[in-house]
């Protein structure tokens, strides 16, 4: 059961239902079909796959088309606010009339590697419904040529988003019922300059001075809303969790008492231990990183290790082990032998993602992954599809394919490239943020990424290779 | 400096003259006059004949392979050739040409086009882009890490007595492989001056004749916040800059004033020894009547006094002022850390009176509210990531602030900070960041190369792929902005000092 908050459906009044056109035809990346993937309008059409027209039948209800009737075929508007309701937690038959808006852009990039050149991605109601070379749009339906790579926005599984007060608490260095997510403030300046970055969702997590810092969350950087309020427990296990003013005062005690609270297994401890809960450990040095993964072992927990700057001289614990690396981007100065590191563990297909303190800081960690021989797959992979697995909503961000928010942003280049600049960041659907300027950089550059010119049916490239 | 070649010098030379005047009376030889006059006269400009030039050795002398080559002996001509061939040779920002080849001889270019043939022998290298090698104009590769934060330097401390060219290798090597090629560095980034930085190459091996492009490269100085100074201090950081400027100014007089004086000085006792040459006898009696007159009264013979004696006393040697007023002649840049608006119109409006003074600005994160000033001034600025010790009271937008200033007409460079020398190898990054804030590509890549040569006053030897300039090359696989692009070679002087994996 998925805890989402969302603003209260408007009234559906003055919405412009599209003719659908005869003989229209899907383009589906993937043939999983989830419960949230609803096509309202293929109920009341002619050849329809079955698996839609059987989901479709959920909607084959009175006020739907009552709904349907009453609308009228005027000129199509984008932007009224009606998140389409997956059907497993709507009340039946909630009047879900549809709006619909197509993105052209010369390269859409799906975000797990693979791209699709001239591509469309097709939006109903916030949500995307089919993504392709060749979709069939509706007649009627709004459409958008953009000039530019369209990306996924950036899903990033632990950040610093929040006020260090709201973060970090000096008096007490175990907060297990501390949940992070009250502390949200969906205006705050340092949100929107991550939405101006390409960054759509974001895991707000405590700093490592805790212990156990309390419950993460999972938001979007635009329109407020919460995706999961309970993500993970945030532990520390590096330095500076072991203070010297209260307890614990050293690494032994603070593996000790997580030990104890492990065993016991009580509250969140349990949830960890039960699986339904994974850990977010900040853990720096090799040595943190070490005692990490063993004291998951012993007490039967996996998740991300954030920090771990050294992994990739770690690969002898760190490969294959089922957790995944979250690096840090403190900003363009990291020394030389973490980057390193870094791309060493980058290339050696182990699962990571990346931390976010400032956009900058952020492009510059993957441009230097990039400069030592990191793929753009591998990295773009990262900050989307790895990053809402880690954030634990992967089935829902971090990708353009259908069912999936349309959380999305056009570059003015290859996403990747620092030339490039995020132009039009899309939330659920809705333009959201517009650069100011149009950076002289929209101009083609002289040469692309290697994986631009990937065809959108080469089979999945293998991003972490 | 003639000054400091007659400084040595004990008694008067008016005085030494009277002395050998009687000496040869005594002999009673013409030649031996004419002889001391001659020693008289060439005082003067002996220091500079202290040292005798020895011829170059021949190089193809035929020496014992065992024997290492004396330091001394100038390198022997190296007539091996290295052919780099590019499909896309950028000869300069602007000016690119398609499937051409630079060819080196001797560290040099000495042709750059189309259709250029291999001489025999000669290395060839290939790749996709070809173009000169990267300057970081404020950079800290190889400096020792005590020394980039000296509080307590002076104008005349210099970078390259802090230069470490045994450790680092690492970093060096990353430079290298991200395409820095040389690197401006300094030391005293804490204190107020920050005294000579130095253009440096990144050679894998420290070599003093092509490592050290330039051991006076410019005067550096900082403005904000130092760490552990009292708050208060910076209230009259500028006067104090200023202050130091005067010095250099004082200085540049005094030594004008001093010249001008000596001159006159020299001329006046060439027209006294002359006279007393005429009036030899009469001199040479006079001396001898005092001579006994001293031993009749019993009293210590003392030579005479002439007026003409009384020689200009040189300025005192002061070693921060003579870097100074090198300055203030703008024979050596001044790089100036300010980045408050405050602090920036201070110094600009303080700084009018010296009209020769090169100021070139790094950090400067307020720099948009003097940008018409900087860009009528014609005064460089150095665009830096965001520090966090220092900067602006407003926020900058990154590296946007590049391409603002830019669209005012300043001319705008990237250094890497001058405090971690492992930053030094994001320098083609914070470029390309730049260009997607909305900086030109053509000025981006002049603010990675060409620029900073120039404004280092080595636009003559780097900076670009002309004939005639030190083959510092990069062969890269892609765009030099382009984020994947990877460095597979770097030339330095012309030998392969990098290449890529």
């Amino acid at each position: 059961m998925r805890a989402v908050e969302r603003v209260p459906a408007a009234a559906s009044t003055g919405r412009a239902l599209p003719q659908p056109a005869q003989g229209r035809r899907f383009v589906h990346l993937a043939s999983r079909t989830r419960l949230g993937d609803l096509d309202p309008a293929s109920a009341v059409l002619p050849h329809i796959p079955k698996d839609e027209s059987m989901i479709g039948q959920t909607f084959l209800q009175a006020p739907f088309l009552l709904a349907l009737l009453a609308l009228g075929t005027g000129t199509p508007e984008v932007a009224v606010d009606a998140p389409v309701t997956p059907a497993a937690e709507s009340p039946a038959g909630a009047p879900a009339a549809r709006e619909l808006l197509a993105l052209r852009a010369d390269v859409v990039h799906l975000g797990d590697g693979r791209t699709v050149e001239n591509g469309t991605v097709l939006i109903e109601n916030g949500r995307i419904r089919a993504v392709g070379a060749s979709v069939d749009v509706p007649s009627g339906t709004p459409t958008v040529q953009l000039h530019g790579h369209l990306a996924p926005g950036f899903v990033l599984p632990h950040s610093s988003l929040l006020p260090i007060a709201e973060r970090f608490d000096a008096t007490r260095g175990f907060l297990p019922d501390a949940a992070i997510v009250h502390a949200f403030r969906p205006e705050s300046d340092a949100l929107s300059k991550a939405l101006a970055a390409g960054v759509t969702t974001v895991v707000l997590a405590p700093t490592e001075g805790n212990v156990v810092g309390g419950v993460t969350g999972v938001v979007k950087t635009a329109g407020g809303r919460v995706l999961k309020r309970r993500a993970h427990l945030a532990l520390s296990m590096s330095n500076a969790a072991v203070d010297d003013r209260r307890f614990p005062t050293s690494f032994s005690g603070l593996t000790t008492e997580l030990r104890r609270l492990f065993t016991a297994g009580e509250g969140v401890y349990g949830e960890v231990k039960s699986g339904t809960l994974p850990v977010l450990v900040a853990a720096r040095e090799r040595h943190h990183v070490a005692r990490a993964v063993d004291l998951g072992a012993e007490m039967g927990f996996k998740g991300a290790l954030i920090g771990a700057a050294l992994a990739g001289e770690q690969l002898d614990i760190l490969d294959k082990s089922g957790w995944t690396v979250v690096f840090e981007t403190p900003g363009p100065n990291i020394n030389t032998r973490i980057q390193e590191a870094m791309a060493d563990y980058a290339k050696s297909g182990n699962p990571f993602a990346f931390s976010y303190v400032d956009a900058d800081g952020m492009r510059m960690a993957t441009a230097q992954l990039l400069r030592r021989g990191v793929s753009p797959d591998a990295v773009l992979r990262a900050l989307t599809v790895t990053g809402a697995q880690v954030a634990g909503v992967g089935g829902r961000v971090g990708q353009i394919e259908r069912g999936f928010d349309a959380d999305l942003v056009l570059w003015s280049g290859h996403p990747l490239e620092l030339s490039s600049a995020p132009v039009v960041v899309y939330v659920d659907g809705k333009a959201v943020h517009r650069a100011s300027t149009r950076p002289a950089s929209t101009r083609p550059a002289p040469t692309r990424p290697a994986s631009t010119r990937a065809k959108a049916d080469t089979k999945h490239t293998g991003a972490n290779r | 400096m003639p000054h400091s070649a007659t400084r040595a010098r004990s008694s008067s030379p008016l005085k030494n003259f009277a002395r050998a005047l009687s000496t040869c009376a005594r002999r009673g030889s013409v030649r031996t006059v004419a002889a001391a006059l001659v020693a008289f006269t060439g005082v003067a400009s002996a220091g500079a004949q202290d040292a005798p030039t020895t011829p170059p050795a021949p190089a193809a002398e035929t020496a014992p392979a065992t024997a290492p080559a004396p330091a001394t002996a100038p390198a022997p001509v190296r007539v091996e050739s290295v052919l780099v061939r590019g499909a896309r040779v950028i000869v300069r920002p602007g000016h690119e040409l398609e499937n051409a080849a630079v060819l080196i001889q001797g560290g040099r270019i000495v042709a750059v086009g189309t259709g250029i043939e291999a001489p025999e022998g000669a290395r060839v290298l290939e790749g996709e882009v070809v173009m000169a090698g990267i300057i970081d104009p404020w950079g800290a590769v190889g400096l020792d890490r005590a020394s980039i934060s000296d509080r307590t330097a002076t104008a005349s401390a210099r970078a390259i007595d802090a230069l470490d060219p045994y450790s680092q290798d690492h970093i060096r090597e990353a430079a290298l492989g991200a395409g820095i090629t040389a690197v401006r560095i300094g030391i005293g980034r804490d204190g107020r001056i920050g005294g000579l930085s130095a253009l440096v190459r990144n050679s894998p091996r420290f070599d003093r004749e092509t490592s050290i492009v330039l051991e006076d490269a410019s005067v550096s100085a900082a403005i904000g916040p130092q760490p552990g100074t009292d708050v208060f201090a910076r209230l009259d950081e500028i006067d104090r800059l200023i202050a130091e400027l005067e010095k250099g100014k004082r200085q540049l007089d005094a030594v004008v004033e001093y010249d001008k004086k000596l001159a006159e000085w020299q001329k006046a006792i060439a027209e006294k020894a002359a006279e007393s040459e005429k009036e030899f006898k009469k001199v040479q009696r006079a001396r001898e009547k005092e001579m006994a007159d001293a031993k009749e009264a019993k009293k210590e013979f003392k030579e005479k006094a002439y007026k003409e004696d009384a020689k200009p006393k040189a300025p005192r040697y002061d070693a921060d002022a003579k870097q100074l007023a090198r300055v203030v002649t703008g024979e050596l840049p001044l790089f100036v850390e300010v980045d408050r608006v405050q602090d920036l119109r201070a110094l600009l409006q303080k700084t009018k009176v010296y009209p020769r003074l090169r100021l070139v600005l790094a950090g400067v994160a307020d720099g948009r509210f003097v940008a018409e000033e900087l860009a009528e001034r014609r005064i460089p600025v150095i665009v830096v990531p965001a520090r966090s010790d220092r900067g602006g009271a407003f926020d900058q937008d990154g590296f946007a602030l590049a391409a603002d200033l830019a669209d005012k007409g300043v001319t705008v460079l990237f250094g890497s900070g001058g405090i971690d020398p492992d930053a030094s190898s994001n320098l083609p990054l914070l470029a390309a960041m730049a260009v997607g804030r909305g900086l030109e590509r053509k000025t981006a890549l002049e603010a990675l190369t060409t620029l900073p040569a120039r404004i280092l006053d080595v636009g003559h030897r780097l900076g670009s792929l002309e004939r005639g300039k030190d083959a510092d090359v990069l062969i890269l696989s892609g765009d030099p902005l382009a984020t994947t692009t990877r460095v597979r070679a770097v030339l330095l002087a012309g030998e392969v000092a990098f290449e890529g994996r």
